[in-house]
Parts: structure tokens; C-alpha cells; sequence
């Protein structure tokens, strides 16, 4: 009769152990097919994300890197004239401002404005870094008075901050 | 038939000393006092002076300048409507023609890829 007893509570402990294990089995896949899922999706956001981080640089970054460069060394260039030279004429400061007035409509056809079609804030941001710039040399080649200013630290400003804003836009790039 | 005609001296507006205009909130200053948004539809033929002394027009001036009248008008009718002319040897064409196809390209810009 004890032995009875013994068995069933045996039986039921070994039952209970039984649908312990099953659920915890059953636990155990669930929450690693949910993790597995959840971790698939993050991989696919972050795929879709390198996707357009890489098609953004393929499209806009890398064809025209050559051209910022070559516009802010034009910039440099004319500034270093001024700074420098001192029998610069009307005739060639008409020349620089045609220069400059031309390069960065340039810059702003081929490169700049096809970003606010994509990115509105963005273009805002590195178009008044180019404005600001280019009124800056307007006013330098043609000052309200005799005062020469050296501008060569508001060109570095505005480069350092053309590419810092282009730098630190890119991981901004979502879907 | 009479043709309303208006001349919009830009001397007028010139800060003392200086030979260029910049500046996009010169440009909508000069825009608003000027009234040209106003004088636009009342007149056939607008004559923009610049004085002799100015040797340029920075598109953040005349974008912001322009602004209405180029995106009522678009650049076909603007550039019928509008002239410009300055007493000096600087030939402000370019500065016109950049602003008013830039204010025609980025107003376009409506249908942005999402």
C-alpha cells in the first residue's frame, strides 16, 4: 500500500517533470524563433540601410568629391590673390567674381540641389554653407571700405564644415 | 493700347558704400520694400536699374528678390516681362539668368523621392 503511494507520487513528480521539460522545450523555440525573426529583420534594416548609405555615395558623393575639392581650392586661390598681390585690377576682381559666381552655380547644378529632391534638410544645411561663403568673397573682393580682411580661416570654417556635414549626415540615412 | 511700364531702381536700396548685394534676408527686405510682387501684376514691362557702382548680384539676393514673381511667372514670361539694365561696365545677365533658372529648378523640386 505505501508502495503504492511512493509510486504515484513517483508517477506524477515524473509527469509533472515530463510537462515541465516539454513547456521549457517548447519556451526555448519559441523565444529563439522570435530572436532569430527579430534578429533577421535588424540585419535586413541595417542591409537596406548600407544599401542606401552605398547608392548615395555611388550617386552623389564619390562623382562629385572631385568637384568640391577643385571649387574650395578655386575659393582658396582667389584668396590667396587678394591677401597677396597688390595691383589687382577692377578687370580682375570682375574675373574672380565671375569665377566664383560661376563655379558654385556649378557645383550647386550638378551636386547640391538633386539632394533636396531626397533629402530637403540636408541640402538646406550645405547650401548655406556654399551661400554664406560665396557672399563672404563678394564682399572680400569688392569691401564697403578700404579694409582688407583675410577671410582664409572662413574658407577653412566652411570646408571643415561642408564635409563635416556631409560626413556625419551619411549614418543619418534611413529607409 | 497704353503699356504700364515700371522702373525698379535698385540704387534705391543699396547699402552706402557697398558694390554688391548679398544676402537672403537683404533679398526678402528689398523684395518686401520694393513691393515688386505687387507691381508685378499691374505693370506690362519692368525695368530693373542697377547702379553703375555694383558688380554683383549674389543669388542669395536675387533668389530671395525674385523669388514670387519668377514661380508666378516661370522663366519664359518672367524674362519677357522683366529687363534689366546698369549704368556700369558689368554685365549682370549671368546673375539674372543663374537666379531665375535656379528658382525655377528648386521650386520643381515638389515631387521628392521618398
Amino acid at each position: 500500500m505505501e508502495g503504492t503511494g511512493i509510486d504515484l507520487v513517483h508517477k506524477i513528480f515524473t509527469i509533472i517533470n515530463g510537462i515541465a521539460s516539454i513547456s521549457l522545450a517548447i519556451y526555448v523555440f519559441v523565444y529563439q524563433l522570435k530572436r532569430d525573426r527579430k534578429n533577421e529583420q535588424k540585419a535586413q534594416e541595417q542591409r537596406a540601410v548600407n544599401n542606401r548609405i552605398e547608392l548615395f555615395n555611388k550617386l552623389f558623393l564619390f562623382p562629385n568629391f572631385e568637384m568640391i575639392e577643385k571649387y574650395f581650392k578655386l575659393v582658396e586661390s582667389i584668396n590667396k590673390r587678394l591677401t597677396e598681390e597688390h595691383n589687382i585690377t577692377d578687370n580682375d576682381k570682375n574675373q574672380m567674381i565671375t569665377e566664383i559666381n560661376s563655379e558654385t552655380e556649378n557645383l550647386r547644378y550638378v551636386f547640391l540641389d538633386k539632394l533636396k529632391y531626397i533629402e530637403e534638410d540636408f541640402h538646406k544645411e550645405l547650401d548655406q554653407i556654399l551661400t554664406d561663403l560665396q557672399d563672404q568673397m563678394a564682399e572680400t573682393i569688392y569691401p564697403s571700405s578700404e579694409q582688407k580682411d583675410d577671410i582664409s580661416g572662413v574658407i577653412y570654417g566652411s570646408k571643415t564644415k561642408f564635409l563635416k556635414a556631409i560626413y556625419s549626415h551619411i549614418p543619418k540615412i534611413q529607409q | 493700347m497704353t503699356i504700364h511700364s515700371y522702373i525698379l531702381d535698385l540704387g534705391d536700396y543699396l547699402t552706402p558704400g557697398s558694390k554688391v548685394f548679398t544676402g537672403r534676408d537683404r533679398g526678402k527686405e528689398v523684395r518686401e520694400a520694393s513691393g515688386i510682387d505687387r507691381i508685378e501684376p499691374a505693370n506690362e514691362k519692368i525695368l530693373i536699374r542697377i547702379p553703375e557702382n555694383v558688380r554683383s548680384l549674389n543669388p542669395s539676393f536675387l533668389e530671395e528678390f525674385l523669388k514670387n514673381v519668377v514661380e508666378r511667372l516661370g522663366p519664359a514670361k518672367f524674362q519677357e516681362k522683366f529687363s534689366w539694365e546698369s549704368g556700369g561696365a558689368y554685365n549682370h545677365d549671368d546673375d539674372f539668368k543663374r537666379a531665375i533658372f535656379r528658382i525655377a529648378r528648386l521650386s520643381n523640386a515638389l515631387m521628392k523621392i521618398n
